[in-house]
């Protein structure tokens, strides 16, 4: 301690006599210190780097990066659109956008293209579906052997016709002997007129103007797969989603290396939603998750930073009455978070999500020791009221020095034994926090004492300054005391019921801004997806490998399915060749040859409209008791027949936009038929024909990856515990979102736990050699126990869990917590306390140091980041509940313990003994005290 | 179309007594027994003479009932245009259009002179010959069961639409 002393004394020496030097120093390394964070400090979000950056999962998981779009970082884009088309028009504006914006993008990826794999594309329908087309080609083969003969427009409709008039015909005079198939009349199917309706639909709508070409023809197979044009895009929830996936450009700017691109994405979505109002859409991935959770919390950051500072000020100016005085507190704590700021830098170099909020916390962590250096000032200005605030200031150095120093050196430790948790993100944030506690002390041993030569001003000093000096903050006897007592059981027992409802949500997604549009859009992605987004990954290195172990994992309980590159090939190729080849020759030949177009084609085309438009009589339908869907599809033809004739009727000469759709008709004609052909004779598809884009996901370069997907949503604590360990009996290398997140959080959870004993056997040694007494050292943990029981029940009865942010609240209220308990029961043991009392002048600093430390915790609660937040609630409950233990149950205790024994005087240097006011007299004096009766002395 | 659009014959509750007048009309200007032999021209020396004389009956019955049917739900107040005759295999082919707003449906008369009278026997509804219908149909049905299970079939028919009226 001697040493301590003269060492600050001799620091002290040469700091007050050029104060203007020191504190130019001191603005100008914070400056520094401010400029290297700024361009040297990142922010690191990668989850398995928390652990530790050479943990094993991590080289395992980078075997992932090839099969994941190459290790690139990806945006994912999601569009909602009221009908795909929408969303496919949506898409055909938007992707050229991106590309062009090469300052931003490198690349997006929204299609595969289908004619990579058109030749296959029949073996992909499900082998029902493959039969239906066999059926419908057969059942409308007058049709389909016309139509190759003659691909035109007219014929179709005209061929439509005849078959209605057929059928019309049929229907009226032989309809009681059933179909042309023998089937009875009322196991007939009704003429579907859906194709119809689509070749309608495009024709009236090229003649009005939108020349956008849909093929009608998965209506005629009655598939959606038929449709080209609309394959090969990436969807999700049953095709309400569109997907793209855009590669950013990485920046060099800010924080986060992709945030201009991100910008530039949500830009480029607003210019074309302008043109689709009824589509909405989106970024998430995890790289936008990462870029709006950062932004969101360093965003936050600064703010509660800036409010901790103000809100630590207004609570000095309010306790000490003084504006000046806080003035300069902030200063010096200001500088101090300068320096901390370049100390991360200087020796972290990046702030993760854990470490990113050491600023706040040293709000009001750090400031208690200035706090204590007042009180000592103030209380050193009632003494001398001659001296000037130099000498005042070296005074409370010479007085208190030593006692502030070994609270915020206690208080650091508190943190620095993080590192020993081998958790590389609470090693990060013990190291900052320690250290920037430990540069908080240096700037209150050299900035505050020099600030305080201009700014403390003088304080007019009370003629009977120690009228209040006896008066208790609390005072109980043996039966109030017993109630406090009491009360306090009753909260803990209310608190255990509390903490019955407490879980450990591992969902990082409950972490973020609820309003992030990353977050948002994530969100609907699960709500709506068929399965799991989340897939663990195992890896084979041949083909056999790689379909029994596919087997032993799908036979697991807590998995859903499992997808591997042959699950990209068609099922059941074999079973499906025999039906293609039957197919085969029902397909006829398409003539490829333009037909020219005769004078009288309009004047046909309208007749054969007017004639089908006759036989849609709905309301005779109606009367016969035709279907619903039938009656609606007949006024649906009528209508559009009726439109089209209207149309055409307008026109003197044949309009192009007829001709541009009948060629259009045409070529799809053609193309269809080829694409008949071509799937009816195709072979067994193998890997090489898939794709590489799609292939590249589940092999590449002769190692094969497999995607296990999760029955149960991994959210759930025991859903994750059991999926993750399930796939490890059967490939202990699984990799993936799923075990990354089980690895971090168990591994967080135990540092977290180590972390929190490792502070409080360092607390405990410190309160052994502090009071060398083990039960006064046990005593003084009574608040922080009880106060983080109470804590948790509180978080029970508010709804809130523990989650991957605030499972961290025990360790960082251990520093503050214990500090309360060694104030009172230093107190006690020096014989300063009667039994159930508790002096003003120790309550009011505990409750000033709690205060200014819960507004350092609570600022955190204007947080977004919903784990930011729910740490700010959980360690601002704490610190006020740990605070209320120690001002109620401590004394509450101690009023059925003996006091000490009177401790004699060890050293009387003065001129004086004076009556102790201090808020930090039990800390920060290392003279003597004795008790008089009711009056507490200090001798000097 | 003159029954059809009386005024007196209007409504539901003179359905009955249209579809009598029709098919009173029906019978006097079909040539009914050539296009019942014309239905079945594949098999009609195959069947007996009592088979014949059955079916036969029982095939006018029905068309008479189907095209009543269909003149009473389709005919209302059309245009009939008359586009003029032509030479046909078996008598002359009378081309007529019913005309609607923006619609039309073509409908040929394949008529037979009898007696000094025209009488018709068969009708072409927008290309559907109806006796081509009807023949193509009862082949069907003969070759994949047989000409009794027509019959049969025809009989269910006869007894459904008579109750039914």
């Amino acid at each position: 301690m001697t040493f301590i002393a003269g060492m600050l004394n001799r620091w002290m020496a040469w700091v007050l006599p050029r104060p203007r030097f020191v504190l130019g120093v001191a603005f100008l390394t914070a400056l520094l210190a401010l400029y290297t964070a700024v361009t040297r400090l990142e922010i690191k979000t990668d989850q398995l780097e928390l652990i530790s950056a050479d943990h094993p999962l991590i080289e395992l998981t980078d075997q992932l990066d090839p099969f994941i779009f190459d290790g690139k970082r990806t945006f994912t884009l999601v569009i909602k659109a009221p009908t795909p088309e929408q969303g496919i028009s949506f898409v055909k504006l938007l992707a050229p956008r991106i590309k062009e914006d090469t300052a931003h993008f490198k690349e997006v990826l929204y299609r595969v293209d289908p004619d990579l794999v058109k030749k296959w594309a029949l073996l992909y329908l499900d082998r029902e579906d493959l039969l239906q087309v066999g059926a419908r080609i057969r059942e409308h083969s007058t049709l389909v052997n016309r139509l190759a003969e003659d691909p035109d427009l007219l014929t179709f409709l005209q061929l439509v016709n005849q078959e209605m008039a057929t059928r019309m015909v049929g229907e009226l005079f032989t309809g009681f002997l059933g179909s042309r198939d023998g089937k009875p009349d009322s196991e007939e199917e009704p003429m579907d007129l859906a194709f119809l309706i689509k070749t309608l639909e495009g024709l009236s709508g090229y003649l009005h103007g939108s020349v956008k070409y849909e093929s009608p023809w998965s209506s005629f197979f009655k598939s959606e797969a038929w449709d080209l044009e609309q394959e090969g895009y990436f969807w999700e929830g049953n095709k309400q989603f569109l997907i793209m996936i855009v590669v950013p450009r990485k920046g060099t700017d800010g924080f986060t290396a992709t945030q201009s691109s991100l910008d530039s994405l949500r830009e480029h979505i607003r210019e074309v939603r302008a043109l689709f109002p009824d589509v909405q859409a989106g970024v998430t991935g995890q790289e936008a998750l990462n870029n709006d959770e950062m932004t969101t919390v360093l965003g936050d950051m600064t703010r509660a930073t800036w409010l901790s500072l103000l809100g630590v000020l207004a609570l000095m100016s309010l306790f000490w009455r003084s504006v000046r005085r806080p003035l300069a507190e902030t200063i010096s704590l200001t500088v101090g978070l300068c320096w901390t700021f370049g100390c991360a830098s200087l020796f972290v170099g990046h702030l993760n999500i854990l470490s990113v909020v050491f600023a706040p916390l040293l709000c009001g962590l750090g400031v208690d020791y200035g706090i204590h250096w007042y009180a000592r000032f103030e209380e050193e200005e009632q003494l001398h009221p001659s001296f000037d605030n130099r000498t005042l200031a070296r005074r409370v150095i010479e007085r208190s020095g030593t006692g502030i120093f070994l609270a915020g050196l206690s208080a650091a430790f508190c943190f620095l034994p993080f590192l020993l948790t081998g958790f590389v993100g609470l090693m990060e944030l013990g190291l900052i926090t320690g250290l920037g506690i430990l540069v908080n002390m240096v700037a209150d041993f050299s900035v505050l004492p020099c600030a305080s030569i201009y700014l403390a001003g003088r304080r007019k000093v009370k003629a009977s300054a120690g009228a209040d000096r006896e008066k208790d903050i609390l005072r109980l006897n043996s039966f109030t005391a017993g109630g406090v007592l009491a009360g306090g059981i009753l909260l803990c027992a209310v608190s255990a019921w509390g903490i019955s409802q407490v879980r450990f949500d591992l969902n990082p997604l409950r972490l973020q801004a609820k309003n992030a549009e990353s977050v948002i859009w994530e969100k609907i992605l699960i709500e709506n997806s068929e399965h799991s987004l989340l897939s663990a990954a195992s890896f084979a290195q041949s083909a056999e490998e790689a379909l029994s172990r596919s087997d032993r994992l799908k036979a697991l309980p807590s998995v859903a399915e499992v997808r591997n590159v042959f699950t990209l090939l068609p099922e059941n190729q074999e079973a499906k060749i025999p039906i293609l080849r039957a197919l085969a020759p029902e397909i006829p030949e398409i003539s490829r040859a333009v037909q020219g177009t005769r004078p009288s084609y309009m004047a046909e085309l309208k007749d054969v409209l007017e004639r089908i438009r006759f036989k849609m009589q709905e309301d005779q339908a109606d009367q016969w008791g035709a279907d619903r869907p039938l009656i609606e599809q007949m006024a649906r033809v009528r209508a559009l027949a009726g439109e089209i004739i209207g149309c055409l009727n307008g026109y003197t000469e044949e309009p192009a936009l007829l001709f541009d759709y009948r060629e259009r008709f045409r070529e799809d004609l053609v193309d269809t038929w080829s694409f008949l052909k071509e799937g009816a004779s195709a072979p067994l598809m193998e890997i090489e024909n898939i794709p590489e884009i799609v292939r590249n996901q589940f092999y590449r370069d002769g190692k094969f990856l497999l995607r296990i997907f999760p029955r149960e949503s991994i959210w759930e604590a025991h859903a994750l515990s059991e999926f993750v360990r399930d796939i490890q009996s059967v490939d202990p290398n699984v990799v993936g979102d799923p075990v990354s997140l089980y690895v971090f959080a168990e591994a967080y959870k135990k540092a977290c736990v180590n972390a929190s004993i490792y502070a409080l056997i360092f607390i405990f040694g410190l309160l052994l050699v502090t009071f060398r007494d083990t039960w006064l050292a046990f005593m003084a943990l009574i608040p922080l126990g009880v106060g983080s029981l109470w804590t948790v029940g509180i978080m029970g009865l508010a709804g809130i869990n523990f989650n991957l942010a605030n499972s961290i609240f025990m360790p960082l209220i251990v520093s503050a917590g214990v500090e309360y308990g060694i104030i009172i029961l230093q107190r006690w043991k020096d014989g300063l306390m009667r039994p159930g009392h508790l002096p003003f002048s120790t309550g009011k600093g505990v409750i000033l140091a709690a205060l200014t430390t819960t507004v350092g915790f609570g600022t955190l609660m204007i947080s977004e980041h919903q784990g930011i937040f729910s740490l700010g609630f959980v360690a601002w409950a704490g610190s006020l509940c740990v605070m209320t233990s120690a001002i109620a149950l401590l004394p509450a205790m101690l009023a059925y313990m003996r006091p000490p024994a009177y401790i004699p005087v060890k050293e009387i240097k003065n001129e004086s003994t004076v009556l102790c006011g201090s808020v930090d007299c039990s800390l920060a004096v290392d003279g003597c005290r004795s008790v008089e009766g009711t009056e507490t002395k200090c001798h000097r | 179309m003159e029954i059809q659009t009386r005024p007196d014959l209007q409504g539901d509750a003179k359905r009955q007594e249209r579809a009598r007048l029709i098919r009173r009309l029906i019978a006097a200007n079909f040539l009914s027994e050539d296009m019942a032999r014309e239905s079945i021209r594949y098999h009609w020396d195959k069947v007996s003479p009592r088979q014949r004389a059955e079916f036969q009956d029982l095939f006018i019955g029905l068309f008479q009932d189907s095209y009543t049917r269909m003149v009473l739900n389709f005919l209302q107040k059309e245009t009939i245009e008359y586009r003029g005759e032509s030479a046909a295999d078996k008598g002359r082919m009378v081309r007529t259009v019913i005309m609607r707003a923006n619609e039309h449906i073509p409908v040929d008369y394949l008529v037979d002179q009898r007696g000094g009278r025209w009488l018709i026997r068969d009708v072409i509804i927008d290309g559907v010959s109806i006796v081509d219908n009807y023949n193509n149909t009862f082949h069907r049905v003969i070759q994949t069961e047989s000409f009794d299970a027509l019959l049969n079939r025809m009989r269910v028919q006869r007894r459904a639409v008579g109750d039914v009226s």
